[in-house]
């Protein structure tokens, strides 16, 4: 059961509609109110102080006990399957030449791009040793966290999160003790918990490789969103789903040339684009940018595309909370 | 808390002496405990330690503290010799030092960039370069049309340095730390590519001094010059040979003033000797030869010296039958330009300070990188100095490496991954070996009397002076 010890009552209570007990709540930690999902059901309860850790975001703390939460229903976000798949990988994750390397060498494309859209959007500074200060992010799905560290060593505060506990023993051990990467965390949450929460809202959100494992792609746009603070910046990249994607994607880099490992990819849950900009107007998100990146296995190494036939990468940003959304806004901006 | 910290510091010990895969991995908990330079153990963290104050190694401090992309990371510059003074960059002294280096347009622009150029009080300009043979005829010169552009500049290595050390005082007194007198005794660099256990980051790099604190970092670069105790350290192998030859190095008068925008360089049995010019009448003598002369020319008084020099370059050699036959084929072979007339240089008057010498060798380093280590300058190449491009290249190195740096930084890399270091070392490769390579041969080369490879390489000289494509190309390279 997720709780919360209240210390931020007040500011957690205020937009809900749910009752509260300031006398109490200031003395000690107090249950506030029961509050249900589609998904979950969550009861704050109550927690003595070392069974909680704090979260931090940015400036902002949360405390949230130690306790893994239980869910009633599948979740739109975690597959257990690939959960267990990945959790196999955990070991070699972080072994540029092993079976994660296109995801390494992706870093060169990816974070520059999700770095240089943010500097766009107006976040952090560009051109310093931490461009990316005072960014809120949120990683879904970070694995191992390779894209976690980077983005945290320029300066964002990441949150990195993975349905799987071994991958995320990995995470932690990689990050060690780096001053560097002092603000970055992980937490063995589903995306669920944190939607869940209601007051922990990121900048950014991030979901890279992400969407192809999901079983409820539509659902897991709208819960990333959820966590977005309006005019927030999501970036997901994924695989197409086409004829190409299947023959390179899976038969070739699977079968063949074992870039990836047997049956990472199931090309039946692959997403198009137009899918996902039928997700995003759902979920009233703007698409900024839209890019293809081709892979080549010999040099492996990444680069950009105007095709956008196997591998791709958009950037969207939730809707500002006065702005209404026209036609005209829900054009992608195709590169 | 001192037992955690203490825990934690025992760990990164052994991991750093030995390196044990780990077995299971421990359950952290949230707490974390940093390193930091409070640690109580006198451990301090830094983002860049370069290792070597000289030329290179006091660029390398600069570039990365003016960096925009590193402010606010901890870098340190140690040099194992006593703080210069900058006090020659205002009041210079009469006497030119004895060692100077050729600095290409390129690096003037580089050093420019470092605002370490305009400080420098006085160099000397190469508008010209003449380069004879003793035993034949052959000749080549290079020049701008017009002597328009500077081919290179002649500045006292002291200057770069005091230059260099006035911006790091000056400029980046918050941004770059400077350790002197520091002498290091240990290096523990991580060694293979691939460490066996991937689930943690690779460890940082740990440097021992002589009677200071233990030092930690995330990148080495190590600039500590020909025989760099870190590439020793580091297992970094390298293809070295000594010349057996040693350069004399001297200032000397001139016995008229004379506009002397002209670098000359014969190529006499026993080596080449060069005159470079330095003001309107001095110049400085770079006269490479065997061991043994060198030591008679250190040990000769002032004007025997002074009447060797004029010799050297005026003193006409006997060419053999197969020279004179081949050069005459090859002045009716490619037709000389009138302007391109042999030349002699000024005739020497006096020496003015004290002579060196120092022995000559090949070294060129297999490998530039590994983990969390980087090698510039001297340390991975030295060439001789009949090309004047022993700084050129570690500058080159330099400005390479800083870019490197920078596009890894802003893409949030871990400045020590090999990933960027490889990037470097490819492309400084391409630009070292080459060079490396072909001064090499043409030390050979000129090494011998022996007729048929004189013919040769007269043939050569002079294909390569008439052949103006040939000649813009080695311009091009030197002048980067």
């Amino acid at each position: 059961m997720l709780g919360v010890t209240c210390r931020e009552c007040h500011h957690l209570i205020s937009g809900t509609k749910y009752t509260a007990v300031p006398k109490l709540a200031a003395a000690a930690s107090v249950s506030l109110r029961s509050f249900s999902t589609k998904n979950t059901q969550l009861v704050w309860g109550l927690y003595p102080p070392e069974n909680t850790r704090a979260i931090k975001v940015g400036s902002k703390r949360t405390r949230v006990a130690n306790v893994r939460l239980q869910h009633s229903q599948h979740s739109s976000s975690v597959s257990e399957e690939e959960t267990e798949r990945f959790s196999q990988l955990a070991k070699n994750w972080w072994d540029t030449k092993g079976s994660m390397k296109a995801l390494h060498s992706m870093n060169k494309l990816r974070v520059p791009f999700i770095r240089d859209n943010l500097l766009l959007q107006g976040h952090g500074n560009s051109h310093t040793s931490k461009p990316l200060s005072g960014v809120s992010i949120l990683e879904v799905g970070c694995g191992a966290g390779i894209l976690s560290e980077p983005l945290s060593r320029l300066g964002a505060s990441v949150v990195g999160l993975d349905s799987s506990k071994e991958v995320l023993t990995v995470a932690k051990s990689h990050r060690g003790n780096d001053t560097e990467l002092e603000d970055l965390q992980y937490l063995d949450f589903w995306l669920e918990d944190i939607v869940a929460l209601g007051t922990l809202k990121f900048d950014c959100v991030i979901a890279s490789e992400v969407i192809e494992h999901v079983n409820n792609p539509e659902d897991f746009i709208k819960m990333c969103t959820n966590v977005l603070k309006p005019g927030g910046s999501l970036f997901v990249s994924t695989i197409n789903q086409t004829q190409i994607s299947y023959l390179l994607g899976i038969f070739v880099a699977e079968k063949i040339l074992n870039i990836v490992p047997k049956g990472t990819h199931d090309w039946n849950k692959f997403v198009t684009p137009t899918e996902v900009n039928g997700f995003l107007a759902n979920a009233n998100c703007h698409m900024r940018k839209m890019i293809g990146m081709r892979y080549n296995p010999l040099q492996d190494k990444w680069t950009w595309s105007s095709d956008k036939d196997i591998n791709y990468i958009f950037h969207a940003t939730k809707q500002l909370e006065d702005e209404a959304l026209d036609e005209e806004n829900l054009e992608a901006v195709n590169v | 808390m001192l037992t955690l910290r203490s825990e934690l510091s025992k760990c990164l010990q052994t991991r750093l002496c030995r390196r044990i895969p780990t077995k299971g991995i421990s359950a952290s908990s949230e707490k974390r405990q940093f390193i930091s330079d409070d640690a109580g153990k006198g451990e301090r963290v830094y983002d860049v330690i370069i290792a070597g104050g000289g030329m290179i190694g006091g660029a390398m401090a600069c570039a990365l503290g003016k960096s925009s992309y590193m402010q606010g990371k901890r870098i340190l510059l140690l040099e194992g010799g006593q703080r210069k003074s900058t006090d020659i960059l205002f009041s210079p002294p009469n006497f030119y030092s004895n060692r100077v280096c050729a600095i290409s347009p390129g690096n003037m622009k580089f050093l420019k960039n470092l605002t370490a150029w305009e400080k420098i009080p006085r160099f000397g300009t190469v508008r010209k370069m003449q380069v004879w043979d003793a035993c034949s005829d052959g000749m080549i010169m290079f020049n701008e049309p017009n002597m328009s552009e500077d081919l290179c500049a002649i500045v006292e290595n002291d200057m770069i340095i005091a230059s260099l050390t006035d911006v790091l005082n000056t400029q980046l007194q918050g941004q770059v730390e400077v350790m002197y007198e520091s002498k290091i005794s240990g290096c523990i660099t991580p060694r293979n590519y691939a460490l066996d256990d991937t689930t943690t980051a690779i460890p940082p790099v740990t440097i021992n001094l002589k009677d200071g604190p233990e030092l930690k970092t995330r990148l080495l670069v190590a600039a500590d010059g020909v025989n760099s105790f870190i590439a020793q350290k580091a297992l970094l192998s390298k293809m070295k040979w000594d010349y057996d030859q040693s350069a004399v190095v001297a200032t000397l008068e001139l016995h008229e003033e004379i506009e002397n925008h002209v670098a000359w360089q014969r190529f006499l049995p026993t080596g080449p000797i060069a005159l470079l010019p330095l003001t309107s009448q001095r110049s400085s003598l770079v006269w490479s030869t065997t061991h043994e002369h060198a030591m008679e020319l250190l040990s000769m008084s002032d004007e025997e010296f002074v009447s060797a020099i004029n010799n050297a370059f005026w003193q006409e050699h006997h060419s053999s039958a197969i020279v004179k036959y081949v050069q005459d084929y090859a002045t009716r072979l490619f037709s000389s330009n009138v302007y391109n007339a042999k030349q002699y240089p000024p005739c020497i008057s006096s020496v003015s300070g004290k002579r060196a010498s120092f022995p000559l060798g090949f070294s060129h380093a297999i490998k530039y990188v590994k983990p969390r280590l980087a090698v510039i300058g001297d340390a991975i190449h030295r060439v001789h100095p009949l090309a004047g491009q022993g700084a050129n290249l570690g500058f080159r190195d330099v400005e390479c490496l800083l870019r490197v740096i920078e596009k890894a930084v802003y893409g949030g890399e871990d400045i020590g991954s090999l990933n960027h270091l490889l990037e470097y070392e490819s492309e400084r490769q391409l630009g070292n070996f080459p060079m490396s390579v072909s001064i090499d041969l043409l030390k050979r080369l000129y090494s011998t009397d022996f007729s048929p490879i004189v013919a040769l390489r007269c043939l050569g000289l002079m294909a390569c002076n008439s052949i103006p494509s040939v000649k813009e190309q080695f311009m091009a390279q030197a002048m980067k």
